[in-house]
């Protein structure tokens, strides 16, 4: 194995693409997405783009996406020691009208391609026993009810819980934490912070005012280093106090 | 009733009171495909509603991550967190239950709170339970409350073998404060959340587990049920 990189998904928008810019002057990345234009676009705004490398999935299908991580990382002959898994689907849906089509998506990108994209990492004749680090993307929906959001935070209710025995399970080897966001401005949900009512309620329920992705990436960071050496199992909230205030 | 084996589901009948006035659902909760529907013609079909919903199915399964298999992990979901959803969806229509739905309530499990090695499937259906029921508890209030049922490791069908083991019974009793739970004490939460003397509870978690998170007990290293998850 020549060199390791950190494995950032949901890298080409929002959190993961502020996630790769923040750790590109330090670390060589694989940047995985599903838009190879928008990939590229992201890889070169980054420090050193030569040293990045690619990863043009979808993750709502889940067929062949292990398989296709360790052939990456053999032809490269690189290993992954930090897995950033921040790719994620929205999307509002009521009980009375749920679709097991909309959901069996989303749990897909938000959670169950994290574990197979694991299951490669955490395998010692793929991944050289490289992985020192997992963080999820969650969000605080996983903590506050709201209408519409039962199969999201499903999915993030999963990550959460899952995180807490990935981190006993892996330990002492590979540390496991989560990042619970509150909502931020994104290409995600653009057009809602563009109604001046919704930026209204945002600053009222927000008590350090609106976040940015470079928040969530700050965050990130600090889990993804050594720093962060004791710290597993855990739920760093980065919400402006939304939590706090509720 | 719902389960998936016709004659245990009588067994369970006949032993009940008044068994006559009982309804069974004979149905495999592991594939979701028209569960929804299933569940609408029987209601139509026997002309009655449904006031409260207990989503007590659940298959609990010890993997590692490192042989993480997709096959597995759809039928516990399917199972422990989708088909609640596609049972609430006809639950909640209007045309179909005629709004006598009152409430909601999930059996999870501790294993969102205490971290297990090889419990990441299980524990992941689990914590997307309690979330599902906390937006839930938003969305369909005032009309239908929603709470889960958080239990310790209790012996019952699924865990028999664990539990004829004395290794593991001891270590059960040195994790569970107030000693080894029954499946009554879960039944008795339930009863309550599902009452209207809970009238003005929702979206909580209740933890039934014998003190089992309230502390931290001494490790036993590496031995025969070390884990501290429930049922």
């Amino acid at each position: 194995m020549d060199e390791t990189c950190t494995l950032i998904t949901g890298a080409s928008s929002g959190f993961g693409r502020s996630i790769a810019q923040k750790l590109a002057p330090s670390r060589r990345l694989v940047l995985a997405d599903i838009n190879a234009d928008k990939l590229e676009h992201v890889r070169s705004n980054c420090e050193f783009p030569e040293r990045h490398l690619l990863w043009t999935r979808d993750l709502s299908r889940l067929a062949g996406v292990g398989e296709e991580l360790a052939s990456l990382l053999a032809a490269n002959d690189i290993g992954v020691d930090h897995f950033i898994h921040s790719a994620g689907v929205f999307g509002i849906q009521f009980a009375r009208a749920n679709e097991m089509a909309f959901v069996t998506q989303m749990f897909n990108v938000n959670l169950f391609s994290a574990m197979e994209i694991i299951r490669p990492l955490t395998q010692k004749r793929v991944n050289k026993g490289a992985l020192r680090s997992i963080t999820f993307i969650s969000s605080i929906n996983s903590r506050l009810g709201a209408k519409g959001y039962h199969a999201y935070a499903a999915s993030k209710g999963a990550l959460n819980a899952m995180c807490l025995s990935l981190a006993v399970e892996l330990a002492p080897s590979v540390r496991v934490n989560a990042v619970l966001p509150s909502i931020i401005e994104t290409e995600m949900n653009q057009e809602h912070f563009a109604k001046p009512d919704f930026a209204a309620s945002m600053r009222a329920t927000h008590p350090l005012g609106f976040g940015r992705p470079e928040d969530v990436a700050d965050a990130v960071e600090f889990l993804a280093s050594d720093r962060a050496r004791w710290v597993t199992g855990q739920e760093l909230v980065v919400d402006g106090g939304r939590c706090a205030s509720k | 009733m719902v389960g998936r084996n016709a004659e245990k589901l009588e067994a369970v009948r006949n032993a009940c009171e008044g068994p006559s006035r009982h309804l069974l659902w004979v149905r495999d909760l592991s594939y979701v495909e028209n569960v929804g529907e299933e569940l609408s013609s029987l209601l139509s079909g026997k002309n009655i509603e449904v006031d409260h919903f207990i989503h007590s199915a659940g298959v609990l399964g010890i993997q590692f991550i490192r042989a993480n298999e997709m096959a597995f992990v759809i039928r516990l979901f399917n199972v422990n967190l989708f088909s609640a959803m596609e049972i609430i969806r006809p639950l909640t229509q209007k045309p179909v239950n005629k709004g006598a739905l009152r409430s909601i309530t999930f059996i999870s499990s501790i294993v969102t709170r205490v971290g297990s090695k090889g419990y990441y499937v299980y524990a992941a259906s689990k914590g997307a339970v309690n979330s599902l029921s906390l937006s839930l508890a938003v969305e369909l209030a005032p009309a239908v409350r929603v709470n889960s049922v958080l239990p310790g490791i209790i012996g019952t069908e699924m865990n028999t073998d664990h539990f004829a083991n004395p290794e593991f019974v001891a270590s059960v009793k040195a994790t569970h404060p107030l000693g080894l739970g029954r499946p009554e004490d879960v039944a008795d939460a339930v009863e309550f959340l599902t009452s209207d003397r809970a009238r003005w509870i929702t979206g909580q978690e209740i933890v039934v587990d014998g003190g089992r998170t309230v502390f931290s007990p001494p490790r036993v290293p590496e031995a025969v049920g070390n884990n501290p998850k429930g049922s």
